[in-house]
């Protein structure tokens, strides 16, 4: 059941109903059987033991640990088995072929490994963000962040609270704890914004991801005929796509939430306004991001491995490199984790260490790029400068995001090389590539497809407007009197029916982030 | 309260929006199956004495404005390109909610274009396939009677969610919405003079073979067996009283022992059936003139074929001649006007011929 | 150590991980009000803190810590 499907739309309109049928005390027991519920409609039900032994772990590990709270070495071991527990179904179902291929390649060095298969397993769904979620609360628990949740029911609904399992986002147990058991009223506002904000990630998703997918899919699976200019519009285009896509699903998500009066953390907030690599991550797939800083980094920094190496360093090579190095490695560590946590592939890892190096390399030019600066008299401040600094980040990212989508190191390699071909700049070689990319489309389709995709966007900034100003749009709507406001939902809702990509004249994808 | 009177309101509102953009988005204005049976839905009620159900076997053979004018009883066909014989059931459901006919003339086509195939590739134009299915449904208002076909007639291995909402099938067509004559279809209502008819200026010799004295009955399939009890037991147990005819074209020896096997059938529940191929030299029908396909007649046989089962309607049921009733005034004008489209096509024709022949 | 002093070795703990001696921190002082102060300089800066008091943060308090006032309250708690 895809969040765009038709049932989609009738689940979650049985599951208010019932939602807000019942007595305040009993919601989030509700709320747990509509979340399994969607478990066995939405992905393959017998998976769900996987969720299972992931909640049985981090409910039992994080009550042992408050308990024997003194005793830091047995409590450390207590954690340790847990998150193993809680880890092994993603760490088997999501990589056993990564691992497998890797052995398979080093075997293969020494004239070995052709009886090493790879296996087929079936996923779980979400497990790659629900497994997160649930090991930060074991751990949350074990710093004493978090007080643990005595229930096993309550922690199970924690880690399988339905919006969540498809993409995200990945949310702290203090930020649920008080909204997700709490009994909620019906509140008649509250649920028509968090319906308005699906119809927005509607809008996103159908009218524009899905139209555009077409065309970057296009180019992507043709890259052979393409070079240059058109290959990196090729990439552009894809880039947008994937913001459509991602960030209208987390509308959706969002707002989906919003109806049940649980308030789920936002997982993008404008990534192309971002002035650099590292501000980009702290906008797009916030919670990810946070989650691998907190969880991933910081322990690894204060770990006394870390401060060993540091002092050490110190001692030989300087204050300077002291400081620098260590932060490097842990956040080299962070990035290969972020590509692996994308796939159990070397592609997504390598996207990782893109990103990893990218920083880097940044900051160790830091001071270069001061001096440069001064040098030009350039305004930091000034908005040429921002739009710079956005179009930059945004190219940076689009060859991040070249690993993911390419099925090899091999290709994403080829793609940016051919990008890179000066020859095909030329304005002849251009409309020679514009002319072979049309050539099998239909006109009609493609006019009709290019309109709807003007249309998606022109509604889309007017949103982005709002936005920019700090605006809740929905506020804004609610205080228009009745007729402008029903008129311009009746608008949006007819806009998203009529222009959307779906239906039996389309594929009925999935969103891209929704394969992990 | 307010609240729950604003959240009605607003989703009535756009149901409603809804349903009439659906109407307008349906394919296509200018089809035969739409414009035969939006044109049915525009007749007053409770107006027509005689309704023709089937496929393109009664929309290119019963021109019911020539019986209007000859005999004076109102007719219609409620006719869809290669209806599916499992649908003909709840056409007469559909056509009982407004009109009360004192015949219904169901066509006995369909059952053997599903037998056999209608082309020679079973699979483009059988009964389980989305156009024909669609040619039905996709015509109908929205209905609990529409529901219960598509739950029936479409095949459980199809989704058939975009049957039900056929607009999550036609939503890609938005330009409707300008095309001026989609939107008259708004309603899914939209008079039709022709009153079911299809002019069509074509002409093509055929070769016919007479099997009229083929008596050999052969049993259908199962399935289709199946529909046909299934048919003639709700006409039972409403208690109408239909005549199952078959149109006159090219008939194989196969189709004739199906059709032979149906009358047996039939005999049974004591209904009418007449085999009009049967009479194919009496019609007069010229198998170089009056067709233009194996299976398709055009004005000129459909004139012949209607002056027959006209006459044969006439001498075995009764009707009210009502030639000059205020109320019917209406059919005179649609006369005059089908009188002016069937002259443009027969002059058409008759230059085809006329190039056929120079050639 | 009073608070004062306890603030005075912070400053001069903030000089030394941002390489700039101007900066002048108070209580109510946050990342929002220091250029480079991100979450990597973050973890620095505790590192340094808890070298030079001779303890150690507790994870959370590194996580929630709001200012360098809520900073101050933990050095002073745990000296």
């Amino acid at each position: 059941m895809s969040l765009v499907s038709f049932w989609f739309f009738v689940f979650l309109a049985v599951s208010l109903t019932v939602y807000y049928i019942i007595p305040g005390k009993c919601q989030w027991v509700m709320l747990l059987a509509i979340s399994l519920s969607f478990y066995a409609l939405a992905g393959t039900p017998w998976t769900a033991v996987y969720l299972f032994l992931t909640v049985a772990a981090i409910w039992a590990g994080s009550n042992y640990i408050d308990r024997i709270r003194g005793n830091s070495g047995k409590a450390k071991a207590v954690l340790i088995v847990c998150l193993i527990v809680a880890l092994a179904p993603l760490v088997v179902l999501k990589y056993s072929n990564f691992f497998l291929s890797s052995a398979k390649m080093v075997c293969g060095i020494f004239g070995g490994g052709q009886s090493i298969k790879m296996v087929n397993f079936v996923a779980s769904l979400g497990v790659s963000f629900y497994t997160l979620q649930a090991v930060g609360y074991l751990v949350d628990v074990y710093w004493g962040t978090s007080k643990p949740q005595k229930s096993i029911w309550k922690t199970a609904l924690f880690v399988c609270y339905f919006p969540q399992m498809i993409s995200g986002p990945i949310s702290r147990y203090h930020q649920l704890e008080d909204q997700l058991y709490a009994p909620h009223k019906f509140e008649y506002q509250r649920v028509c914004f968090g319906l308005q904000r699906i119809l927005i990630g509607l809008i996103k998703k159908l009218v524009v991801a899905e139209n555009i997918a077409v065309y970057a899919n296009d180019i992507f699976d043709e890259s052979a005929n393409y070079s240059g200019l058109f290959l990196c519009i090729g990439l552009a285009v894809y880039v947008i796509q994937l913001y459509m896509d991602f960030s209208g699903c987390m509308d959706i998500v969002l707002g989906a939430s919003e109806c049940f009066g649980v308030y789920l953390p936002e997982n993008f907030d404008r990534p192309f306004h971002s002035r650099s690599i590292q501000e980009f991550w702290k906008r797009w797939h916030i919670t990810l991001g946070q989650w691998l800083q907190d969880y991933i980094m910081y322990p690894i920094l204060r770990s006394k491995l870390w401060k060993k190496m540091t002092k050490s360093l110190k001692a030989s090579l300087g204050k300077k490199v002291s400081k620098s190095v260590p932060t490097y490695l842990a956040m080299m560590i962070l990035w290969f984790y972020m590509g692996l946590w994308h796939g159990g592939a070397w592609h997504f890892v390598a996207e990782g260490i893109w990103f990893g190096a990218v920083i880097i390399v940044g900051q160790l030019l830091d001071n270069l790029f001061k001096k440069w600066k001064a040098f030009f008299h350039i305004d930091s401040e000034g908005k040429w400068w921002h739009g710079f600094q956005s179009a930059r980040t945004a190219v940076i990212y689009a060859v991040g995001v070249l690993f993911f989508r390419a099925s090899t190191v091999g290709r994403a390699v080829h793609y940016v090389k051919a990008c890179l071909m000066p020859a095909s700049f030329m304005p002849g070689v251009f409309i020679g590539q514009l002319r072979t990319f049309l050539a099998p489309l239909d006109f009609y389709d493609f006019l009709k497809s290019g309109i709807s995709v003007t249309l998606g966007m022109a509604v889309l900034a007017v949103l982005f407007v709002f936005q920019a100003k700090g605006h809740s749009v929905y506020e804004w709507l609610a205080s228009r009197n009745i007729v402008v406001r029903w008129a311009i939902l009746y608008f949006l809702l007819f806009f998203v029916i009529l222009f959307g990509m779906y239906g039996p004249e389309y594929d009925a994808a999935q969103f891209i982030y929704g394969g992990f | 309260m307010k609240n729950l009177w604003k959240a009605v309101l607003f989703s009535a509102g756009f149901l409603v929006a809804l349903v009439v953009v659906s109407y307008i988005l349906r394919p296509y204005s200018g089809s035969a199956s739409r414009k035969n049976l939006c044109g049915f839905y525009a007749e007053e009620d409770q107006s027509l004495d005689v309704v023709f159900v089937g496929a393109s076997s009664c929309f290119a053979y019963w021109e019911a404005p020539e019986a209007w004018k000859k005999y004076g009883f109102t007719s219609y066909d409620f006719a869809t390109g290669t209806m599916p014989p499992q649908m003909l059931k709840y056409c007469l459901k559909e056509i009982r909610k407004t009109q009360s006919p004192k015949l219904y003339v169901i066509d006995l086509r369909p059952f053997a274009a599903a037998e056999e195939g209608y082309y020679l590739d079973k699979s483009v134009m059988s009964m389980d396939h989305d156009v024909p299915l669609r040619n039905v449904c996709d015509n109908f208002k929205y209905s609990l009677n529409r529901f219960q076909m598509i739950q029936e007639c479409v095949p459980d291995e199809y989704d058939k969610i975009p049957y039900y909402i056929d607009i999550i099938k036609y939503h890609t067509e938005w330009y409707r919405l300008l095309d001026l004559q989609s939107l008259k279809f708004g309603l899914n209502s939209s008079h039709d003079s022709l009153k079911g008819f299809r002019l069509n200026v074509d002409v093509a010799p055929v070769r016919y073979k007479d099997f009229s004295k083929v008596k050999k009955g052969v049993q259908m399939s199962e399935r289709l067996d199946k529909i046909l009890y299934d048919l003639l037991d709700y006409c039972k147990d409403e208690g109408l009283q239909p005549l199952f005819l078959v149109n006159a074209y090219c008939q194989t020896r196969a189709e004739k022992k199906m059709y032979n096997y149906i009358s047996q059938v039939l005999e049974k529940y004591g209904y009418d059936f007449l085999n009009t191929n049967d009479y194919f030299e009496e019609i007069g029908l010229d198998p170089e003139t009056d067709f233009y396909d194996r299976s398709h007649v055009n004005v000129f046989g459909a004139d012949k074929y209607t002056e027959f089962v006209g006459n044969y309607l006439m001498e075995h049921y009764s009707f009210e001649d009502k030639r000059g009733q205020e109320k019917y005034a209406q059919w005179d004008r649609d006369y005059e006007v089908w009188k002016q489209e069937a002259d443009e096509v027969k002059a058409g024709i008759l230059e085809l011929l006329e190039t056929k022949r120079e050639s | 150590m009073s608070r004062e002093e306890i603030l005075k070795k912070v400053n001069e703990i903030f000089w030394d991980v941002f390489d700039d001696e101007s900066i002048v921190v108070t209580e109510e002082t946050t990342a929002a009000d220091i250029e480079d102060w991100d979450s990597l300089t973050h973890i620095t800066l505790i590192s340094e803190v808890e070298d030079e008091f001779g303890f150690t943060f507790a994870m959370k308090d590194v996580l929630g810590m709001k200012n360098v006032g809520e900073m101050l309250d933990i050095i002073e708690e745990q000296i």
